[in-house]
């Protein structure tokens, strides 16, 4: 037990007194495990944050009628049932009605204004939400045809029963689909106009998860009487194409940071190696076995990886912390498991990188480097 | 006899450093050995010291012919049986000077602080263990050393040159160390250049070109 607390000692000593010649080897470690931890944190994040900025891009489930006529209220409800126990987003329900204005025709939408925003959060506003009955969304391509303007009203009239209702247009949508052109209002405003009352023709849903979840989800709800659902799969993979290419990415930066990392820690290891050798030649004079200073050098190695790495895995959960913030304007989680992986490939690589520094310090003849100067 | 070389002859390539040594010691001995420079005087301490094989003949060290070891073998003897003593001290930088001493035991056997400490108590320099050998005179430095030769009792102590970087005052105070240890009973085989020193042998040792001259 003695001799292990001796050579603990004599280790410490090692580090501590000849502690600005390992300084650089340290400062890779750290760098360099830095990166690697802090891409892995974030690789782990991005995939799981990734579906979730996903649906910002829109809702990735849409339900319809099995007649293709209409979704009567029932329908809705059973609907809303099965939704309401998953991870959810967003939904909303949507009702279509063509409308005549001054000189043309419009295709008036109702949607769940509450819901909606949640469903299409890439719809970009100018003006305000529409919040009261008889508020209204204008989409910026009808709105620049129409020259109309935020604030403006506008009178539209139902094709057949020539029912006249005067809207605010509180603001313009620009949503880089079919809505640029259409009249976006409340579900209730919309179902009055046309007159279909408790109906719609479609529900939009922003489901949580990858394309399984969402498939099976639409199978669920494609069981219940007189509707079915499938998922909009352009999305997903999209998603999943990205992340492949994500996780090569992240592969290839890893590999290349730690050879880089390796190198200069075994270039610094075996200049050591050169400066020590005469301690190397007493310590031999002194009765140490070829197996005693591998075992010093291993031992002063790893312990350059263990405190690199360590300082390593704080400073890139730091840098992750920092990308995660603007990037997804999110924190990070903290992963545990990183840290005994960190270690590992920080005490590894510092080993591996000692290989040849300590076979050249093995074979170092004490009656050749003790000779003279 | 503690050490008997019978024949020893070492060549490095074309060189021929030793030729045909044949001496031997006995216990409690001093000897030097004196000779111009590359007349292979430390070629001699490292055969002797088992840091390097003789080419040809035998040497035997308290009965034990150590010509033909293995590279295992002759760390063990040299961990066991000799104390070094160097013209560059050879000290570890990073450590003071009571854990250079212990790094001798280390590798002998168990490291004793305690009589690490009266190691250096008997070389005067028990006040400075915690100095590292950057804050030690060159003449406190060699008495580290001999602490440190000393520390297990070794059979021989081997010493190259050790006044050869030392001013006079250092180098009395080591040579009168060296009495000291004599007197004790330890056997001594020093190289030196200086014929004062050689004179406090009991018996001197001349190299010429690799040959023992006869006296
Ligand atoms: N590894 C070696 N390879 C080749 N020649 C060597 C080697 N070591 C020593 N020699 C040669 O052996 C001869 C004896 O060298 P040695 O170092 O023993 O001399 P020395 O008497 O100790 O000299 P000095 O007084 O200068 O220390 C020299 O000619 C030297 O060049
Ligand atoms: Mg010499």
């Amino acid at each position: 037990m003695r001799k292990t607390q001796v050579f603990w000692r004599f280790l410490y000593a090692a580090l501590v007194k000849r502690r600005s010649r390992i300084l650089i080897s340290l400062l890779a470690l750290v760098v360099g495990t830095a990166v690697t931890a802090g891409l892995i944190n974030v690789y782990y994040d991005v995939q799981a944050k990734m579906s979730k900025e996903f649906r910002t891009y829109g809702a990735n489930l849409v339900v319809e009628p099995e007649d293709g006529v209409a979704l009567q209220e029932p329908e809705l409800t059973a609907v809303e049932k099965v939704v309401g126990g998953q991870d959810v987003v967003g939904s909303t329900p949507l009702l279509y009605h063509v409308v005549d204005t001054t000189g043309s025709s419009l295709v008036l939408v109702g949607i769940d204004l509450k819901e909606a925003k949640k469903v299409f959060p890439y719809w970009e506003i100018r003006g305000k939400w529409p919040e009261t009955k008889n508020e209204a969304l204008l989409g910026f391509e009808a709105a620049g045809k129409m020259l109309i303007k935020p604030g403006a009203q506008l009178e539209v009239l139902d094709r057949k029963t020539r029912v006249k209702t005067v809207l605010t247009i509180v603001g313009l949508v620009s949503s880089g689909d079919e809505v640029d052109n259409q009249l976006v209002v409340g579900l209730d405003l919309a179902r009055e106009v046309s007159g279909r009352e408790g109906e719609a023709d479609q529900v939009y849903l922003s489901v949580i998860g990858h394309g399984e979840k969402v498939t099976q989800l639409a199978t669920e709800i494609s069981r219940l009487q007189g509707v079915k659902a499938r998922p909009i799969t352009r999305i997903s993979t999209a998603e999943g194409r990205i992340m492949e290419k994500i996780t090569g990415l992240v592969a290839l930066a890893v590999a290349v940071i730690l050879s880089l990392t390796g190198l200069c820690v075994g270039t610094t290891m075996l200049a050591a190696v050169v400066e020590r050798r005469k301690e190397i030649g007493l310590k031999k004079a002194l009765g140490a076995s070829p197996g005693d200073v591998m075992k010093e050098f291993l031992s002063e190695a790893l312990a350059l990886g263990f405190i690199g790495g360590l300082a390593g895995w704080l400073l890139g959960f730091l840098v992750a912390q920092g990308i995660g913030y603007s990037v997804f304007q999110d924190s990070v989680a903290l992963r545990w498991l990183t840290l005994p992986w960190t270690l590992l490939v920080s005490g590894v690589l510092t080993v591996t990188a000692s290989w040849l520094p300590v076979q050249k310090a093995m074979s170092v003849d004490p009656a050749v480097v003790l000779r003279g100067e | 006899m503690v050490l008997e070389l019978k024949c020893v002859s070492k060549t490095y390539g074309s060189v021929t450093a030793l030729k045909d040594i044949s001496f031997g010691v006995s216990k409690g001995a001093w000897i030097s050995i004196m000779g111009p420079s590359g007349s292979g005087k430390t070629t001699l301490l490292n055969l002797i010291g088992c840091l390097d094989k003789p080419t040809s003949g035998q040497i035997l060290l308290d009965g034990v012919e150590i010509s033909k070891l293995s590279e295992k073998e002759l760390t063990r003897i040299r961990r066991e049986k000799i104390g070094f003593v160097f013209q560059q001290f050879h000290l570890v930088s990073h450590l003071t000077a009571l854990e250079n001493v212990m790094l001798a035991q280390y590798y002998h056997s168990m490291p004793d602080e305690e009589e690490a400490l009266a190691a250096l108590e008997r070389v005067g320099l028990k006040d400075r263990a915690c100095h590292l050998p950057s804050q030690l005179s060159g003449g406190e430095q060699q008495r580290v050393c001999i602490a440190r030769a000393l520390i297990n009792y070794p059979s021989l102590i081997l010493s190259d040159e050790p006044t050869g970087n030392l001013d006079e005052a250092n180098e009395k105070a080591v040579i009168e160390l060296f009495e000291e240890l004599h007197q004790q009973g330890h056997t001594i085989i020093m190289v030196t250049h200086d014929p004062e020193i050689g004179a406090l042998a009991e018996r001197k040792l001349l190299l010429d070109h690799g040959q023992l001259m006869p006296r």
